[in-house]
């Protein structure tokens, strides 16, 4: 078993992970080329994003298909409230969190009614429900125009500052999500993903904390948003696709959704291979949506974890081989 | 009132009822268990037995009849709230939370009891007495030495301890164990039973138990239920339990068959 799975004590190699992610990162920009800092800045963007959905699959063990609905209308949230010069950046990014709260309260209850598979299509459906509001609203949304030219703030117009600016937003939301990984909250959590019978039977009223990790998987979501907003200046109804869902689910089982930093290094891989192969073929999401249902149905346990359990089986097997042919 | 002279009951079940399509799994059971008791369940596979711990516990919702803890009407509320009343259960196929360690399983179920776990920021292991009382909890169940190990790497008989320590975590007035020593060998049989027996004296709590092995059930109980194709066929003490006729021809007889 490896030891850095959510709710394990901070280990030695996870502070190890912590210190390479950070020195990475920073670095990224010394490069001196413009499209790693764009590139770094999605892979943090798009790692925020997998990481939240991460407290609701991987901690929580609820899949959701519907988590670009949040991200997407903290673009909006950000794309809107400049645009408009309804309110300045600096307000309108936290406002993202409550936005993006506020989408799952709604959307939550009515989601958490059903299980697996049921509770999947719902959120898919929903999520399906607030693209088509935010497509089809040309008034108030500009439809599938979206929107340009966001203003943003003098302090904040260099790509480099907004680069070392979202790092700050990014690893603060990270520390934040393992403290809540690991604390009195956060071990219901994981109880619930054992076990949500048993959980109940342990005086803990299972939806509740369903809801309230949708809530925050929303909040860091929709916060992912909003930085993507704020950077590309643009945002688009596609933001809120499934595609995007399964973006972000991909991301997370390919790294791995039982190690804190998986979902970071899923999303490094693909937005690094989407760099490589969108320059050849246009159907990359169609590609991903494919790798995404083979790798849901075929591997339950997502990559990594299937080929945990085939090593681990291989070992065993090697030993007992070993064992039965001593004397 | 009549029963002056004795304690009110701290669980009392009246005329509950339950059918799974059209088989009457429990039917018209009632019984009271006065405060302290030691008590077991016995009847053959398939009488009712778990279904009745389902219908108190709240996982089943009766179809009719009365559940009364301390009192209080409880039937048809949810087992979150049946628990927090103070009635803890272990499960007849074990269930605990795998991939967590021991000491996760229990500690998540004390702070569940000290109403801690809205707590976001600070590490669950933070909390000191909470992890004692954990500790402390595992000790009871001789599992204190296996508290870092992941729960479902466990061999069975710690894993069915560890269910049972999950629910003592809740500091129950009323613990329901579901066969708590099935599929254990007769020696960690004897010393389960002992740890079970020394925890219901020591935190003085009201047992009841469900479990097939009679050497265990008369060795132990001050008093016996037995429960046949729903129905509960007669209650006593163990003495009196051993001579009844039906239950020997409805039960024991198969025990001594075997
Ligand atoms: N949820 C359910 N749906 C339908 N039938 C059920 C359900 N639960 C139990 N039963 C049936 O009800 C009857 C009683 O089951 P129960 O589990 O209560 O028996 P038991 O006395 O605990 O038996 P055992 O000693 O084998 O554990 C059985 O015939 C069982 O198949
Ligand atoms: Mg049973």
């Amino acid at each position: 078993m490896r030891d850095d799975k959510p709710g394990a004590k901070y280990g030695r190699d996870e502070w190890a992970q912590w210190g390479v992610a950070l020195v990475v990162f920073a670095a990224v920009p010394l490069l001196g080329k413009k499209h790693f800092v764009n590139m770094g800045n999605e892979i943090l963007v798009m790692g925020l994003f997998a990481m939240g959905f991460n407290l609701l699959y991987g901690v929580t063990g609820m899949l959701s298909f519907g988590q670009a609905a949040y991200y997407g209308v903290g673009a909006y949230t950000v794309g809107l409230l400049l645009s408009k010069g309804v309110a300045p950046f600096w307000v309108a990014l936290p406002a993202t969190m409550a936005v993006g709260g506020a989408l799952a309260l709604v959307l939550g209850p009515l989601c958490i009614r059903l299980s697996g598979v049921y509770f999947t299509m719902l959120t898919l459906a929903f999520a399906e429900m607030v693209w088509g509001i935010v497509f089809k609203w040309y008034d108030f949304t500009g439809g599938d125009n979206g929107i340009q030219g966001i203003p943003m703030p003098e302090a904040l117009h260099s790509p480099l500052r907004y680069y070392y600016f979202t790092l700050a937003v990014v690893f603060v939301s990270f520390w934040l999500i393992r403290r809540i990984v690991d604390s009195p909250f956060g071990a219901v959590l994981q109880s619930i993903r054992e076990n949500p019978e048993r959980t109940g039977f342990i005086g803990v009223k299972v939806r509740r904390y369903q809801l309230a990790a949708m809530v925050l998987s929303g909040v860091f979501a929709a916060l992912a948003g909003g930085l993507f907003a704020g950077y590309q200046h643009s945002i688009h109804p596609d933001m809120l696709h499934w595609t995007k869902s399964g973006e972000v689910i991909l991301m997370s089982i390919l790294g791995g959704v039982s190690s804190f930093f998986g979902p970071l290094m899923g999303a490094g891989i693909i937005v690094f291979i989407e760099d490589m192969i969108g320059k050849y073929t246009e159907f990359w999401e169609i590609w991903i949506g494919g790798i995404m249902l083979a790798i849901v149905i075929f591997f339950p346990r997502g990559l990594i974890g299937t080929f945990d359990t085939w090593i681990t089986r291989w070992r065993n097997h090697g030993k007992h081989a070993e064992t039965a042919a001593r004397p | 009132m009549e029963n002056t002279r004795k304690p009110p009951p701290v669980l009392e079940v009246r005329h509950l009822s339950k059918a799974f399509g059209g088989l009457k799994v429990t039917h018209d059971v009632s019984f009271a268990i006065p405060p302290g008791e030691l008590s077991a369940i016995i009847g053959p596979n398939g009488a009712g037995k778990t279904t009745l711990f389902n219908l108190i516990t709240g996982k089943l919702v009766p179809d009719g009849g009365e559940v009364l803890f301390k009192g209080e009407r409880i039937e048809g509320q949810s087992p979150a709230d049946i628990s927090r009343k103070g009635i803890g259960r272990s499960f007849q196929i074990t269930s605990i939370f795998k991939e967590r360690t021991v000491l996760e399983n229990v500690l998540v179920s004390v702070l569940s009891r000290e109403k801690k776990t809205a707590r976001l920021f600070r590490r669950a292991t933070a909390h000191g007495d909470a992890v004692r009382e954990a500790m402390e909890i595992l000790a009871t169940l001789s599992l204190e030495g296996k508290a870092g190990e992941t729960a479902g790497s466990l061999p069975h008989g710690d894993q069915k301890r560890l269910d049972i320590a999950v629910a003592l975590a809740l500091n129950p007035e009323l613990v329901m164990l579901d066969e708590p020593v099935a599929g254990m060998s007769p020696e960690e049989r004897a010393i389960t039973v002992d740890l079970i027996r020394k925890i219901w004296k020591e935190k003085a709590l009201t047992l009841l138990f469900i479990e097939h092995d009679m050497d265990v059930v008369f060795g132990i109980s001050e008093w016996i239920r037995v429960l046949n194709q729903g129905v509960l066929l007669a209650e006593g003490t163990p003495a009196e339990i051993s001579r009844n006729r039906e239950v020997i021809t409805a039960y024991l007889g198969e025990e001594i068959v075997e």
